[in-house]
């Protein structure tokens, strides 16, 4: 996914230039090619479609208003990653703010969390052995630590490269990979024989 | 032993073709490594097999979007875009000049309670200078720096940190008094910790706070 977006990157560019000198109808490839990895980040986040919706086109119509900030460096779904990123962390914190009762954390609960089964498997036993696997792949990354949580979500749920990863959280490459190889071991370790 | 090491390489799919070769080569006399490639590739199918079901948003963004392009925070663009919009200003400023008015020729009783509000306001507060080394952190180009903490509602807009002769950037605004957390936003989406806090804490989200203990 990653290396097909790095692909697409010039094709980003073009658009963003299209939008800027008046085409809006080209942003509308850039909303159907990050979409699905954009809702799942803001669903993963808030617990709630019609908030991860919201969040979502928020975060669409932030990023065409501030086009004229982008710049040729940048890579644009790390940059439209980060913005929906920030929303999501906004909106998450004024729950905190103005909530009496204690929110659930982020991704505190594994049972909350959104999953559906790809319509792949031929039966439907089939269908349960994905399902089944996937809630224990889910309570496993929900059972490690925090930091190691959103950096396994993001590498292998939203499929992003570890250079991505860097530029979202704002870290040195090597401690995102640090971050992912341990990780990666805790979770092997917790899922060995268990898939 | 030696190639065992190599497990988190192949893993990341960034070993030689050749490495890779003897890598596999090794699974059939490591029972420990074979298991973890094995799990590692259960877990990377059942990745792929989480489907999120996005709804199709395009046409409810694209009908949100403005016909023309106006840039971020061009007050006077988003006056002239929609009529709407102008008739929200107008009646708010309307409705602010009326407060105002109210506040200047309203009862005794009442100038005397938000003159004594605001006396208490300013006594609990106190004046916080705010300061980024840009040299400090790892973004290569800073063009903004906001403050934001849970005293401005997290808000990237609300206070936004100056430049002075290429160095520092800086801001001095009240801050009530209290331990407050706080980050900075560079770029308007960019979050740091700021680095020169005594203090931080986790923010959940894999990030840090920076604690303000006044």
């Amino acid at each position: 996914m990653a290396e097909s977006r790095a692909e697409d990157r010039q094709e980003d560019l073009l658009i963003v230039q299209a939008c800027l000198q008046g085409d809006k109808n080209s942003f509308e490839r850039i909303i159907e090619k990050y979409q699905a990895p954009l809702y799942n980040l803001a669903y993963r986040m808030l617990r709630d479609q019609d908030e991860a919706l919201d969040i979502v086109q928020e975060g669409f119509m932030r990023a065409y208003k501030s086009l004229d900030g982008f710049k040729v460096e940048y890579n644009f779904f790390t940059w439209i990653y980060t913005i929906t990123l920030n929303i999501c962390r906004n909106r998450l914190r004024r729950r905190k703010l103005f909530s009496f009762f204690s929110i659930q954390e982020y991704g505190s609960s594994e049972d909350s969390y959104f999953l559906q089964v790809a319509d792949k498997g031929p039966s439907a036993l089939d269908s349960l052995i994905v399902g089944l696997n996937q809630s224990k792949l889910m309570a496993a990354i929900a059972s490690l630590p925090q930091k190691y949580r959103f950096v396994i979500e993001v590498r292998f749920l939203d499929g992003l490269s570890y250079m991505e990863i860097a530029q979202v959280m704002d870290k040195p490459i090597g401690t995102v990979k640090t971050q992912i190889h341990r990780a990666r071991q805790m979770l092997i370790k917790k899922l060995e024989g268990k898939l | 032993m030696s190639v065992c090491i190599k497990k988190e390489q192949y893993l990341d799919d960034s070993l030689t073709a050749t490495e890779a070769a003897v890598f596999k080569a090794h699974l059939a006399d490591c029972a420990e490594c074979a298991a973890a490639v094995s799990t590692y590739h259960k877990i990377t199918a059942t990745c792929a097999s989480i489907v999120v079901a996005a709804p199709h948003l395009q046409a409810d963004i694209m009908a949100a979007l403005p016909d023309n392009y106006y840039p971020r925070f061009s007050f006077w663009s988003q006056l002239l875009a929609s009529p709407k919009t102008t008739m929200v200003y107008a009646l708010t400023t309307l409705m602010l000049a009326t407060f105002g008015q109210f506040v200047r020729t309203g009862s005794n009783i009442f100038t005397q309670h938000l003159a004594s509000k605001d006396n208490a306001t300013e006594a609990s507060a106190i004046e916080v200078s705010f300061q980024l080394d840009p040299t400090l952190v790892t973004v290569p180009q800073v063009y903004t720096v906001a403050v934001v903490g849970d005293f401005n509602n997290w808000s990237s807009s609300e206070n936004l940190l100056s430049q002075k002769d290429d160095k520092l950037w800086s801001l001095k605004m009240p801050v009530s008094r209290g331990i407050h957390e706080y980050m900075f936003v560079i770029n308007d989406n960019i979050w740091i910790t700021d680095p020169a806090a005594k203090q931080t804490k986790d923010d959940g989200f894999g990030s840090k706070n920076s604690i303000l203990d006044l």
